[in-house]
């Protein structure tokens, strides 16, 4: 009887966890699988259209062409460079924006705190095309906010702020910001505020009790909260799709354009690992980084 | 017992029985008489489901408003319609054996060519489309209509446009883009099929020989590619969709460019300060194709959308919509009612001897070159 119970209780974990590894294995991991597959049939075409080359792909086959064309074809690696460039301001500015806006609501009164944190979250309530048609209204040629200053006289002839960096870098910043600014809250919630009193108690001024107190305490969650950043800055496929040109298309929009546009599969499923696979070596530095980093904490 | 009594309880006996029995006689009567009247007006598709995919925008709003409730009429069975874009050929090849994504299709030549050639579609018997008879001939003189793979007719068409704030001389013609104006001033499609055609428009107009830009793709297709090369510093914004021109144009971000007829026909419809300009010389709309998918049960109820959309009744509707139409008589009628389509559309019998599709047969001999080449040389600065 004992050793029953014992046996039931040692599997009732995998019985509550049966259903969620059904979906990711059976909707997720195999899919996966096959798509990755998928990047190593052939498909010589610049498209799947051309009258030497075929539709989607050559079943049957196996070929490393495809990542050798990504990798040696000076046309993907500018995707990729873009990418990572936008990728980067994105989460520099996403950062810079966050934090100060999390520990402004962390240190702010229960009101004025729920205010903060609901202008947060409304704006994720709001379809995202909607939200990107706005941007446009706001920074178009003729939009809201060159209207105000040419008719304040700041400037002589409107800017060109959109379908540029400075466009889909803030319409990438918009879509993420709210998340990143939740888990750096949430992670300066965690802190014990006696910590801090007891710094400045011992002496320590406001600023020396964030750099030395608050600052170090709060990194794991800001660190997740950058994880967070770099995966959906990388990913980024509405932003510089609509409020940016073809010089500006990420990874992202490229594997729908050589999926959809090109109905080159192959390419598609290149291109897509080729980006899951860049984002997987970041997540490994994180790891180490923070590994490397709780080792000397 | 006396008689009485015993009469009465038989009576209320022989009462109830009665009255029972003919309360069950007209309930089975109503029942019997109630589908005895729906088996007569049965249609022959009755409860049968036709998923169809049409564009989304204004060929979505069309097909749901227009389409579906004369079909429904007519058949009996119902309409599901799905909307997209360049997602179809994809959905309809990942699809599990015998479970088509969808029954019907409506695609452009681009997508639907390759994917005939895929083996996704089978053969239409077009008795069962005797609507068909009502389109031009010229619009259905091709491979795929010719073959019965599917119906073929002129749909959105390659049109200039401007925006009337901006821009006091108008453009007429399609060199005209080529002024200095409208440096840094251009919308162009980012698709090659449209823009590349219409680089070739402005390039042999240039060069006094407008209405040669067939001939000029299919003869000169490396000096029409280096030509919009050439010319790529001047487009401000390759749109995505119409919908994105269209916006960009009222916000003053582009003054100028091309864009498909019937995104911009609405715009115009509302009074908002837009041009368009289409020269006969040249005229060209996409090639829009039904088809109908290979694994499909529904073939018979799919040719009867077909031949519903076929029919002059739709087309005026359609035509109504802004949407070009490949019937003489009802474009005819169309032309009367409203001077912006006509100026946009085919409409007399010169125009439709003339109706041309992009140059697909060009394009596809050359595919692959002219995407790497547009993609890297022309899209990207």
């Amino acid at each position: 009887m004992e050793r029953v119970v014992a046996f039931s209780l040692r599997y009732r974990k995998w019985f509550f966890l049966a259903p969620v590894l059904v979906l990711l294995v059976g909707f997720f991991v195999i899919p996966l699988i096959w798509l990755f597959r998928v990047s190593f049939f052939l498909n010589e075409g610049a498209s799947g259209f051309g009258v030497s080359s075929v539709r989607f792909y050559v079943p049957d086959t196996f070929t490393f062409n495809n990542y050798i064309r990504f990798f040696t074809d000076t046309y993907f690696l500018n995707i990729m460079y873009v990418t990572l460039k936008i990728g980067f301001i994105t989460t520099v500015t996403t950062m810079v924006l966050s934090y100060p806006f999390a520990y402004y609501i962390y240190r702010a009164k229960p009101f004025v705190k729920g205010i903060l944190l609901a202008s947060v979250v409304i704006p994720k309530l709001i379809n995202m095309l909607v939200l990107f048609y706005g941007l446009q209204i706001l920074l178009g040629t003729n939009g809201l906010l060159n209207q105000f200053l040419m008719k304040f006289g700041i400037i002589g002839s409107p800017l060109s702020l959109v379908h540029n960096y400075f466009s889909v870098v803030l319409g990438k910043t918009l879509l993420i910001l709210p998340y990143t600014v939740l888990v750096i809250t949430a992670a300066l919630h965690g802190i014990d505020r006696t910590l801090v009193d007891a710094a400045q108690g011992l002496g320590a001024s406001k600023f020396r009790a964030f750099r030395e107190v608050t600052f170090p305490l709060s990194l794991p969650g800001t660190m997740v909260g950058l994880l967070i950043t770099i995966i959906w800055a990388l990913g980024a496929f509405v932003s510089p799709y609509l409020l940016g040109n073809p010089d500006l298309y990420t990874l992202a929009v490229e594997v729908q354009r050589q999926t959809f546009e090109n109905v080159n599969w192959a390419m598609g499923s290149t291109v897509a690992f080729v980006m899951l696979f860049m984002i997987m070596i970041l997540v490994f530095f994180y790891n180490w980084f923070e590994k490397k980093r709780e080792k000397t904490a | 017992m006396s008689k009485k009594r015993i009469f009465s309880e038989m009576t209320r006996r022989d009462f109830l029985r009665t009255t029972g029995m003919v309360a069950a006689g007209l309930t089975a009567g109503g029942i019997v008489g109630t589908n005895a009247s729906k088996v007569f007006a049965a249609k022959k598709f009755d409860g049968q489901t036709l998923n169809i995919f049409t564009y989304a925008g204004a060929w979505g709003e069309m097909m749901e408003k227009q389409l579906k409730p004369r079909f429904e009429k007519e058949t009996g069975a119902k309409m599901v319609i799905d909307l997209g874009w360049w997602d179809s050929i994809p959905k309809l090849k990942a699809s599990p054996p015998g479970q088509p994504a969808f029954d019907l299709i409506m695609t452009d030549a681009t997508q639907g060519y390759p994917a005939i050639k895929e083996g996704l579609f089978q053969k239409i018997n077009m008795k069962n489309v005797p609507n068909v008879k009502n389109f031009t001939p010229e619009v259905l003189n091709n491979w795929v209509f010719n073959e019965n793979w599917g119906v073929t007719w002129p749909d959105a068409a390659q049109t200039g446009v401007y925006n009337k704030q901006h821009v006091k001389n108008p453009p007429k013609r399609w060199s005209d883009l080529l002024k200095k104006d409208f440096d840094n001033k251009l919308g162009m499609y980012n698709s090659f099929y449209f823009s590349l055609f219409t680089f070739a428009c402005m390039k042999v107009d240039k060069e006094g020989k407008a209405g040669t830009a067939r001939d000029e793709v299919a003869k000169n297709l490396d000096g029409i590619l280096q030509f919009a090369k050439e010319q790529k510093s001047r487009v401000n914004y390759w749109w995505p969709t119409s919908s994105d021109m269209a916006f960009n144009l009222l916000q003053g971000t582009v003054w100028t460019g091309n864009i498909h007829s019937v995104d911009i026909y609405p715009v115009i419809k509302e009074g908002k300060p837009v041009g368009v300009f289409v020269p006969d010389q040249d005229r060209a709309h996409f090639q829009a194709l039904w088809l109908i998918s290979k694994d499909t049960k529904k073939k018979e109820l799919a040719e009867a959308a077909i031949n519903i959309f076929c029919s002059e009744d739709f087309q005026l509707a359609y035509a109504s919509g802004g949407f070009p139409t490949a019937a003489p008589a009802v474009a005819e009628k169309a032309a009367k009612k409203d001077a912006v389509w006509a100026l946009i559309n085919p409409h007399t019998k010169a125009q439709f001897k003339n109706v041309g599709y992009y140059p697909y047969d060009a394009y596809f001999k050359a595919w692959d070159h002219i995407v790497s080449f547009w993609d890297k040389e022309v899209l990207r600065k």
